[in-house]
């Protein structure tokens, strides 16, 4: 028998990449920013505390009504039937006004935002298809599983075999984010029909609008041209801007991220090609950044700050930031080429020293 | 005038790959030293780059330790998060900035413990799933022979069956190599009672594995 050398982590090598680095920092910042997805460590204690429950009422009911000295564990994750809660319960639909997380029999886990509703439409031993009705989905699919995931939101499809990512459907509009993995989005509206998203990329398939807006004072058209809408329900009149921002700021002051995140996307849909889009959407940027923790949705709307011809200082800002929140988002090639633009454009720039310090950080 | 190199060229920027880790990383041709004591002060400053910047440091350590004591991946992210968290909401109880490293793995270690403490009580209502994917032997770098793989196969099922008090005491002694007083302070105990549940473990696992003594004891 050999000796094993001391100390053992010479010999190791942690498992470590950069996709688990950003999973716990945006852990960490969904914590500080309150809302905590709380992991797996919210259902352990429900499901302990059920559990405490089961036994004391069999105990009581029974006598002793343990069967001998019983060590049996859980029954292993199911891997055949169709997929279900982890407690036993079937899944037929998810969501309601509260978040909502829900952990899966063969380990995944599905976290609803609240308002949102996502129902399942097939659920076998090979397949589970389930439809985003409206509102925000966070899916952990566990790897190597034996189903295949499709989740229908609207315009666009999502295929998985095992990834982290979510969907928001914002009334038509679809929007999907990957955290780890890889999904295939299929959509009639996207180039070839389908794209590859790998981590830390997104993709907002805006869904088609009338092709042409309405004249002031003709009440009658929308009806007719988007059917869709009328489903949905009425859309909402229009606000001014001010009104949007104002109500924008007032919501992250009292820490609604997602209030504000909603009236700043609202008032680039409404108000998109005024002046002062820019700075709405810099604004959208840097709330998704800096308080809703996510830099791959944050670096697109500074992306859209950009095409917008900013002020030339805004533009600055902008770049940057944009740069700050690709390497935030894990794209680290992307973030060094939005830092070589900046360096380029502003070679004296406020906030080069910055920037190298932030790209700098990223070096092991 | 910033301090500043002369152009943004190519080399300034340029990725390269470590191996195991699947994507480019940035590096800079000098990189700037920021200390952990000045990161620390600014920490306490309510700078948030520096916050970035202290995780990004340490997060491989963190999660590292984490792995090799929990020996599962998603129960390490876990740990991590938490001691994250904990670590920035009483920033200000840190008294010496030059020990924030130390400091940090003391609530890596205590975060640890806790997540033992939850699989035993798991383990009590029979809820427990234990999913070792991370053993020590998975954990073992590629050019480690079979021989020392099977070793430490076989070091991770010993340690497994051992109470988390010991296995830990042990692992920070003798897989992560730290001098005894400073288990004992991750430990949060005497350097005695470290140096009584080392050698309560290390009487276990000699009995399976053959392992080098440790020389300052």
């Amino acid at each position: 028998m050999s000796k094993l050398r001391v100390p053992v982590h010479e010999q190791l090598e942690a498992r470590i990449d950069e996709n688990a680095i950003q999973r716990v920092w945006l852990g960490v910042e969904r914590h500080r920013a309150g809302r905590v997805f709380n992991r797996r460590a919210g259902a352990t204690a429900a499901l302990a505390f059920a559990a405490l429950g089961v036994v004391v009422v069999v105990a009581v009911v029974v006598g002793l009504g343990f069967n001998g000295r019983n060590h049996g564990r859980t029954p292993a994750p199911q891997s055949l039937g169709p997929l279900a809660l982890r407690t036993g319960a079937p899944l037929s639909a998810l969501g309601g006004q509260a978040p909502e997380s829900s952990d899966l029999s063969d380990g995944s886990q599905i976290a609803l935002e609240a308002g949102s509703v996502l129902e399942v439409l097939e659920n076998n031993s090979r397949t589970f298809v389930s439809v985003l009705r409206r509102g925000q989905a966070s899916f952990e699919v566990q790897p190597g599983g034996p189903r295949r995931w499709t989740i229908e939101a609207g315009v666009a499809s999502v295929e998985v075999v095992g990834t982290g990512f979510s969907v928001v459907r914002r009334g038509d509009d679809v929007e999907v984010s990957v955290r780890h993995g890889v999904v295939l989005v299929r959509s009639e509206l996207i180039r070839d029909r389908v794209q590859r998203l790998t981590a830390g990329q997104s993709l907002l398939i805006p869904a088609p609008r009338p092709a042409s807006a309405p004249e002031a004072g003709s009440a009658a058209a929308p009806a007719a041209a988007a059917p869709e809408r009328a489903f949905e329900g009425q859309a909402p009149a229009p606000l001014p801007l001010q009104t949007l921002l104002e109500q924008a700021d007032d919501q992250r002051r009292r820490g609604d991220v997602r209030g504000a995140e909603a009236a700043l996307r609202r008032a680039l849909a409404e108000h998109g090609s005024e002046p002062e889009a820019a700075l709405t959407a810099f604004t959208l940027g840097k709330l998704l950044v800096d308080a809703g923790g996510r830099p791959a949705e944050g670096a697109l709307a500074f992306e859209r700050c950009l095409a917008l011809s900013p002020p030339s200082a805004l533009a600055e800002d902008a770049l940057f930031r944009l740069a700050d929140a690709e390497a935030k988002a894990g794209n680290l090639a992307r973030a060094a080429e939005t830092a070589r633009t900046y360096g380029e454009r502003y070679p004296n720039g406020r906030h080069t020293r910055q920037l190298q310090l932030q790209l700098w950080r990223g070096a092991p | 005038m910033l301090a500043l190199a002369p152009s943004w060229n190519s080399e300034l920027f340029a990725t390269r790959l470590r191996p195991g880790v699947s994507r480019g990383l940035i590096q800079f041709g000098t990189p700037i030293e920021v200390s952990d004591a000045d990161l620390a002060r600014r920490i306490n400053g309510g700078d948030r780059w520096a916050e970035e910047a202290f995780y990004r440091r340490h997060v491989p350590a963190v999660l590292g330790l984490a792995q090799r004591l929990l020996a599962n991946l998603a129960d390490a992210e876990d740990v991590a998060q938490d001691t994250f968290v904990t670590a920035f909401q009483i920033w200000d109880q840190l008294r010496d900035y030059e020990r924030a490293r130390s400091w940090l793995m003391q609530i890596t270690v205590r975060k640890v413990h806790r997540r033992f403490r939850r699989r035993q009580l798991l383990r009590l209502l029979g809820l427990d799933r234990p999913i070792e994917d991370a053993p020590l032997d998975a954990l073992a770098r590629e050019d480690t022979s079979a021989e020392t793989r099977s070793e430490l196969a076989v070091l991770t099922g010993v340690l497994s069956a051992m109470p988390a008090k010991l296995r830990i005491a042990w692992m920070l002694r003798y897989v992560e190599g730290l001098p005894l007083d400073e288990v004992a302070g991750q430990c949060q105990c005497s350097r005695a009672t470290v140096k009584r549940r080392i050698a309560l473990a290390r009487r276990r696992v000699s009995r399976y594995v053959n392992i080098e003594e440790a020389v300052d004891e």
